[in-house]
């Protein structure tokens, strides 16, 4: 396997770098290397977004997801993506028309302009980078402690890290988001491409859809229906992961500034409905191979059970592509995710265009490192990490809908709520205060004191339409 | 008129987002029936997939023109 690992990696690496020289930028401004000169075609928006969204968590977290907790999996994420696709049509068309009136340089300075002060926008980036860091990282580690389990000769765990951060660095500094997407392209057509074959090999393994599932009732019911085995899956389990993923492309900045440069509304309305489709066709295989695992691999460890489905039952070159597809995966997030922290602080600063360009190239480096570091010292909790990181940067909701979508000036109540509410749901989940009180978790709670506190300022401001 | 037309697909949302979260899509325990030796909620899942996307297209289609659609 080394050798087809090596043909394919030096391949993809070739490839890698021949987009990154051909999106290299002579003249680098905010305009054509943080929003890729704001021009996002459907087919390249489409492979850019999908890629970005689904990341490691899709093609080791969600196996492990549906091998251990069953079928709920698919309503977790299949069904939450397909409502995301609806609103993405019907909120995101508003809010990227929006957007585009005024000079667009990030979510967090858009907020700024709309509320009138920079707290909002603080308040915005903030949230990014306490739920963006960790989910980068722990996807980092994800993919590392794999190639170093693959290949335990070769490097250490924070070596194959380095690594792949440096991949993302060198190639985002020299073509910048172009560069990012030309990648993420390649990155989501490796990862569909591999996630399909893994996933019919292992359905071939039962030689039918109906018998797989025949096989996993015999050994293990409980997965075919929700809770699942561990109760996971309960109806607020539900209802918190669809609030969350619905909110993600307006949540999270790297997905945000997708919608906004797409280049037309038609162009972001094909994008989504690709999108639905994608996402429907990249989550089924995970399915067969979770299924595949709950039959042959019940009670292996997370990194035993993907280490068989991924490579050890697959042919050589198969699982090569594997390790390549699981690294696409991995840095087609963490790139666009690191990058777009960059965005978002650049859109905070106020000095000249370069100045603020070779700040935010600065910090991207540093976001980098910072991952990176957290990486080293984070668990393996991936699905569920993503999800908290999801809930997490969807507390941005409100903050972000009524200041792009309100006609008026809203005041500070939004903003300081969401900090409160940041800080809540980050004590929450270090463990200092708990997770729930009475039958409802705090991120339930969470999304109706915001709701309660955006309909408080809706109110106020239309009484004050009426007065004035 | 597609301006009234659109609220027919956001009703449909509404509902079928609503049903996501009750009996119709997630019985407790419940594994029949099945659909081509497939379990009740990954087809029920499946099918709601589709629709969702088909809605959503329809949403897409009845939509206004954007400025910048030529």
């Amino acid at each position: 396997m080394i050798t087809s690992f090596i043909i394919a990696g030096t391949i993809y690496l070739s490839i890698l770098i021949y987009l990154a020289r051909r999106s290299r930028l002579k003249e680098k401004t905010t305009s054509n290397y943080l929003l890729a000169g704001g021009n996002l075609g459907m087919l390249l928006g489409l492979f850019t977004t999908a890629a970005t969204i689904f990341s490691a968590f899709t093609v080791i977290g969600m196996p492990d997801f549906f091998r251990t907790h069953g079928i709920g999996a698919w309503i977790f994420l299949g069904v939450a993506d397909a409502m995301m696709v609806y609103v993405l049509i019907r909120v995101g068309v508003i809010i990227r028309q929006k957007a585009r009136s005024g000079n667009y340089e990030g979510m967090a300075g858009l907020l700024t302009r709309a509320y009138g002060f920079k707290f909002a926008g603080f308040v915005a980036f903030t949230g990014v980078v306490i739920f963006l860091v960790p989910y980068i990282s722990v996807q980092i580690r994800g993919v590392s402690i794999f190639l170093n389990a693959a290949f335990p000769n070769a490097l250490p765990v924070w070596g194959w890290g380095t690594i792949i951060v440096a991949i993302m660095i060198i190639y985002s500094e020299i073509g910048g988001l172009r560069a990012i997407m030309y990648n993420d392209t390649l990155q989501g057509i490796i990862l569909f491409i591999v996630i399909w074959i893994i996933g019919w090999n292992c359905l071939s393994e039962f030689g039918s859809v109906a018998a797989m599932f025949e096989k996993v009732e015999s050994t293990k019911a409980a997965l075919l229906s929700v809770p699942g085995p561990n109760g996971l899956f309960t109806t607020q389990f539900f209802i918190i992961s669809a609030i969350s993923i619905v909110l993600l492309p307006f949540t999270q900045p790297q997905i945000s500034t997708r919608v906004i440069i797409m280049k037309s509304t038609s162009a972001l309305r094909r994008m989504a409905i690709g999108l639905g489709i994608f996402a429907t066709l990249v989550i089924l295989p995970t399915m067969f191979m979770g299924m595949y695992g709950a039959v042959l691999y019940p009670d292996s460890s997370v990194q035993d059970f993907i280490g068989h489905v991924l490579l050890y039952d697959q042919a050589p070159a198969v699982a090569a592509l594997g390790l390549i597809g699981l690294i696409a995966a991995a840095i087609s997030t963490s790139d666009s995710q690191i990058f777009a922290l960059g965005t978002e602080l650049r859109s905070l600063l106020t000095v000249d265009d370069k100045r603020a360009l070779a700040i935010t190239r600065v910090f991207i480096l540093v976001f980098g490192v910072i991952a990176l570091v957290f990486s080293i010292l984070s668990s393996e909790q991936l699905v569920l990490l993503a999800r908290t990181s999801f809930a997490g940067t969807a507390m941005l909701g409100p903050l972000i809908l009524v200041g792009i979508l309100s006609r008026k000036r809203p005041g500070l109540l939004i903003p300081i709520c969401t900090l409160v509410a940041l800080l809540v749901f980050v004590l929450s989940s270090a463990g200092v205060i708990p997770d729930r009180i009475g039958p409802l978790e705090i991120e339930m709670l969470l999304f109706s004191f915001l709701l309660m506190v955006t309909g408080i300022e809706l109110l106020r401001l239309k009484l004050q339409k009426e007065i004035t | 008129m597609k301006f009234k037309k659109i609220w027919w697909t956001d009703s449909i949302f509404i509902i079928m987002t609503i049903a996501s979260f009750t009996g119709l899509l997630i019985p407790a325990g419940q594994i029949n029936p099945k659909f081509v030796g497939i379990p009740y909620t990954v087809w029920v899942g499946v099918l709601f997939c589709i629709l969702y996307v088909i809605v959503a297209y329809i949403a897409s289609k009845l939509q206004e023109e954007g400025p910048d659609d030529h």
